[in-house]
C-alpha cells in the first residue's frame, strides 16, 4: 500500500470517528401556528356547525346532534349560507343542504387552503406553507405555497373552476366586502383587492403597517384586526385607504 | 488489506453512524380535571388582549378569543372608544360562534352556550360535555397525544432528537 493512499485510509477513518464521536446540536426548530384558530363553529341561527358535529339549535338551551353529521375532521374550516353548508377539507370544499344527504364535494383545485371568504359562486381562499390541519393539531403543508386562489363554482355541476392564481407572503386571514377583499398577508400588512371581476383581482392597495392574525368586518364599515399589540379597528368606507379609528388591549 | 481495511470502515459506519442531535421545540398538553373543566366558565372583570384569536361581532359588542384562556366582552357602541366590559373564562377555548343573542364556545372538549341578551352580562345556558376534539396545540410538532383527561393548553418543550442517517 502506498503512503498516500494509507494517508487517506487514516483520513478516512479520523473522519468516521470524529463523526460518530461528536454530535452537532442544531439550532432549536420552533414551528408556530400563528394565530392558532380554526374557523369551524358556525350558525344560521338554526343550525350550529362545530368542530365535530351539525346541531339544530332551535331551542338553544338544547342543542340536537343531528345524525347527518359534518365530518369536519380533517377540515380547516366550514361556514353555512342559507341552508347550505360549506367545508374545507384539504384540498376539496364539501357542500351539502343541511338536513339532507347530499354530499356533493368539490374538488378545489389547491391543496391546503387554509381560510376562505365566499361571494355566492365564487371561493377565495388562502393557501399557506403552515396550515391548520387534521382534527387536532397543527400541520406544516408538503408544498411552500402561499397564495389567493380563486374558484368558481356552481350548484349543479358540483365542478369547480380555478379562475385566478395570486401570490402572497404569508396569509393568515381573509375577508371580503362586496367586491373588495381583504387579506392580512404576514409582515407584507393588509392587502386590499378588486374583486369586482373575480377572474382577474387587482391589487389597490397594501398597508403594510396594518399587520394581525385574524380579521373581521362589522355592519359598519369597520375592519377589525387582531395581533400581538390587540385589536386594532379600521373605518373602510373607501376600502382602498383603511383608516385607523381605535385600539384597545 | 485494502479490502479488509474498507469493510472495517464500512463496519464502523454502520455500527455507530454519523449521528447529528437537534433540540426540537414541541407541544406538550397542560390537562385539568374533568370535574374542574365542568366549572371552568365564570364572567369575570376585563383581562388585557394578551393572544387574540377568532373575532365575533354581535350588534354592538365584540366578543374576542382569548386564544386557550376564555372570550374578552368588549362593548363597541364607539368604535373610536371601545371599552373591555369583561371577561369569559374558558380553558382550552379557540372557537366560537353568535346570533343575537346565544353564543356558542369550546371549552376545552366541551360544548358551552351562553345568554349574550345582555352581552356585558352573560349567563351559561347548557354544557354539553366531551362531544369536541381536543384543542389545537400551537406547534407543528406534538410530544406526545393527549390521553382522556381534557386539554386546556400547550406548553412548550425542548426535546433532543438523535438522527441516523445510516438507519
Amino acid at each position: 500500500m502506498g503512503k498516500a493512499t494509507n494517508s487517506l485510509f487514516m483520513l478516512i477513518l479520523a473522519a468516521v470517528c470524529g463523526c460518530s464521536q461528536s454530535t452537532a446540536t442544531g439550532p432549536a426548530q420552533y414551528n408556530s401556528c400563528n394565530g392558532n384558530s380554526k374557523y369551524f363553529f358556525t350558525t344560521n341561527g338554526t343550525w350550529l356547525s362545530t368542530t365535530s358535529s351539525l346541531y339544530s339549535i332551535v331551542d338553544p338551551s338544547n342543542p340536537l346532534s343531528h345524525s347527518q353529521g359534518n365530518d369536519l375532521y380533517g377540515g380547516d374550516t366550514a361556514f353555512i349560507v342559507d341552508t347550505n353548508l360549506y367545508v374545507e377539507n384539504n384540498g376539496s370544499i364539501s357542500f351539502r343542504t343541511i338536513g339532507t344527504q347530499t354530499y356533493p364535494q368539490y374538488e378545489a383545485l389547491s391543496a391546503y387552503p387554509r381560510h376562505l371568504a365566499f361571494a355566492p359562486g365564487y371561493l377565495y381562499f388562502l393557501r399557506h406553507t403552515t396550515y391548520l390541519g387534521g382534527s387536532q393539531f397543527c400541520w406544516q403543508a408538503s408544498d411552500s405555497v402561499n397564495e389567493l386562489d380563486v374558484d368558481q363554482f356552481s350548484d349543479t355541476s358540483y365542478a369547480a373552476t380555478l379562475l385566478a392564481r395570486v401570490p402572497l407572503t404569508d396569509p393568515d386571514d381573509i375577508a371580503i366586502d362586496n367586491s373588495s377583499l381583504f387579506v392580512l398577508d404576514g409582515v407584507s400588512g393588509l392587502k386590499i383587492f378588486n374583486v369586482s371581476s373575480p377572474s382577474h383581482p387587482s391589487l389597490m392597495a397594501t398597508a403594510p403597517n396594518i399587520q394581525g392574525y385574524h380579521m373581521q368586518l362589522t355592519d359598519q364599515s369597520t375592519l377589525l384586526v387582531t395581533s400581538d399589540s390587540g385589536l386594532m379597528q379600521y373605518d373602510i368606507s373607501n376600502p382602498s385607504n383603511p383608516a385607523f379609528v381605535s385600539k384597545i388591549q | 488489506m485494502k479490502v479488509a481495511f474498507l469493510l472495517c470502515i464500512l463496519m464502523a459506519l454502520v455500527s455507530v453512524g454519523c449521528t447529528t442531535n437537534y433540540n426540537v421545540v414541541e407541544s406538550a398538553p397542560d390537562y385539568i380535571t374533568a370535574d374542574s373543566l365542568h366549572n371552568s366558565v365564570h364572567f369575570i372583570a376585563a383581562n388585557p388582549i394578551i393572544q387574540p384569536g377568532k373575532i365575533l361581532s354581535i350588534g354592538n359588542f365584540l366578543f374576542i378569543n382569548e386564544l386557550y384562556k376564555g372570550w374578552h366582552v368588549i362593548d363597541n357602541t364607539s368604535p373610536s372608544a371601545p371599552i373591555n366590559v369583561a371577561f369569559i373564562t374558558a380553558p382550552g377555548s379557540l372557537d366560537g360562534t353568535a346570533t343575537q343573542s346565544v353564543l356558542y364556545i369550546n371549552n376545552s372538549v366541551d360544548l358551552v352556550v351562553l345568554n349574550i341578551s345582555d352581552p356585558a352580562h352573560p349567563s351559561l345556558i347548557r354544557r354539553l360535555e366531551s362531544v369536541l376534539p381536543v384543542p389545537a396545540s400551537p406547534h407543528t410538532s406534538v410530544s406526545y397525544y393527549p390521553n382522556s383527561a381534557p386539554v386546556v393548553g400547550w406548553h412548550d418543550t425542548t426535546v433532543n432528537i438523535t438522527f441516523y442517517p445510516m438507519g
